[in-house]
């Protein structure tokens, strides 16, 4: 049965949340909006969740954590609101939206104490995932993997002997003309496989190293992934015609190369512990 | 009272101001522009123009207060420059200047690139090659703000920020000058034309801007 000194905690707790959700409301609207906006964002969905996960997996922990209010947590607390405000009075959505994550993790720290902040530390974080960069941000960066992407292709193509032309953005084949627009960059394959990367090193034993070199991994190997897609695109117009890129294959196209690529991912870590297992074995002899 | 409940109310406090800041309206006064941009001449001892309709370019910068969109072609050329001028005299999150990459293609020679008057002044501006159903343009662009031409756009973000939070007031403009990209007219040409005509142009653009 619950007691009254029972539900104090959830009251708290849903006060501090509801003062939250209503202080942020206009950036969690439009932070959700960007979700269904394009398909750079599609992945925000999947972030709450896994986040939410993340923290239920150490429920019992937190259950038998004994709460520690630290003013140390004003620190953290008090910067993120400043930023909010900052947010407010400069007209920056992109600050006032990175601000909560900050807010939330000082309140914890401010309210429950250092050691359920340790444990709350990534699933908090891991929320940064779901908020949209700035557009000029993201157009950079399709640009920079645009180029590596188009010159790779380009040079390997060549290299196998199939005649080639590149025109900034476009490949010219005897048969047929690829561009390579915004969405064909591996962008949005880049931003799911650091989700997923930076989940797999939170959930696997790992050294520290191991897991910074994981991370880092996941960029090139979704670069690599990426260009092979070109490739592929590019061999299937020159002996098929640039029909036979159309519409499903296409679609279903970028579904198995991402797969490729995570797969490539899980072989690089079991690789990396076996590395770790060795070297820790020579350390021990 | 326990410790708990004090960290409670320090933190709902804490809250409750920042709701309060938040909610405050804070109204700017708009500055007004020194000089209509229609007063812009239409000719030029080098150049033609004549006023255009474009609804893509417009409906971008449908916030501005006030826009002027022409079409240049130098009197020995048969090429033209899509001139684009906006001027912001307020902006707000739901009123702000995008920016000229926010659209959909690829963009690629992403630079800064200088760009002298006749005069001997020179300034820098940001230049891209938009490519987009097969068609390409060079585009080149800068913001003004506070006398200042900014062709970086985290820069002009982190300036519009700073002059809004000291000093209430972020009226800013944008110059967009486009020229298309063909095999007749490479990109090096189109870069000698479009500076050439920025070069004349740039300056009378400024002298209607408030300082």
């Amino acid at each position: 049965m619950k007691t009254e000194s029972n539900i104090i905690p959830y009251l708290k707790f849903g006060i501090i949340a509801g003062l939250v959700i209503y202080l942020y409301y206009p950036e969690l609207l439009t932070t959700v909006q960007s979700w269904s906006s394009g398909y750079q964002y599609s992945h925000g969905y999947l972030i709450p969740l896994v986040s939410g996960y993340l923290i239920w997996r150490r429920r019992h922990d937190l259950r038998s954590s004994l709460v520690e209010p630290d003013m140390l947590g004003l620190f953290i607390l008090v910067p993120g609101i400043l930023l909010l405000i900052i947010g407010y009075a400069g007209y920056e959505p992109f600050i006032k939206r990175y601000s909560l994550i900050i807010t939330m993790i000082g309140l914890v720290y401010f309210l429950l104490g250092k050691k359920i902040t340790k444990m709350l530390l990534f699933p908090i974080g891991y929320l940064i995932l779901m908020l949209p960069v700035p557009f000029i941000f993201f157009k950079s960066l399709a640009a920079n993997l645009r180029t590596i992407n188009i010159k790779a292709a380009y040079a390997i193509t060549e290299v196998l002997g199939v005649p080639i032309i590149q025109e900034g953005a476009t490949l010219c084949l005897p048969n047929a003309t690829l561009q390579v627009i915004d969405w064909c960059t591996g962008i949005q394959s880049l931003i799911a496989m650091m989700a997923i990367s930076l989940l797999y090193v939170y959930l696997t034993r790992m050294t520290l190293t191991g897991k910074i070199v994981l991370v880092f991994l996941s960029i090139p190997l979704a670069v690599a992934g990426n260009i092979f897609r070109i490739l592929v695109n590019i061999f299937l117009a020159y002996f098929f015609g640039d029909k036979v890129l159309g519409g499903i294959i296409h679609h279903f196209q970028g579904m198995i190369n991402f797969s490729f690529t995570l797969l490539l991912l899980i072989i690089v870590s079991f690789l990396i512990k076996r590395i770790e297992v060795k070297v820790s074995a020579k350390k021990i002899l | 009272m326990n410790r708990n409940t004090i960290h409670f109310i320090i933190a709902c406090l804490i809250l409750a101001v920042a709701i309060g800041f938040s909610k405050a309206q804070d109204t700017q006064n708009a500055i007004p522009l020194s000089e209509s941009l229609e007063n812009i001449p239409l000719e030029s001892a080098m150049y033609v123009g004549s006023d255009v309709r474009s609804i893509s370019i417009l409906s971008q910068y449908d916030t501005a207060d006030e826009q002027l969109l022409r079409s240049y072609t130098a009197r020995n050329k048969d090429l033209s420059i899509l001139l684009f001028v906006g001027y912001w005299g307020y902006q707000t999150e739901h009123r702000s200047i995008k920016s000229p990459r926010y659209m959909e293609g690829a963009q690629y020679f992403v630079g800064k690139k200088s760009v002298r008057s006749p005069q001997g002044s020179f300034w820098t501006m940001n230049s891209f090659v938009h490519d987009h159903d097969q068609q390409k343009q060079l585009i080149y662009y800068a913001f003004i703000s506070a006398g200042q031409i900014i062709p970086d756009d985290y820069h002009f973000r982190l300036h519009r920020m700073i002059r809004t939070l000291i000093y209430r007031r972020n009226n800013a403009a944008l110059i967009r000058a486009s020229t298309p990209i063909t095999p007749d007219v490479p990109l090096q040409e189109a870069e000698a034309y479009i500076e050439d005509f920025l070069g004349e142009f740039l300056p009378i653009v400024l002298e209607h801007l408030p300082k």
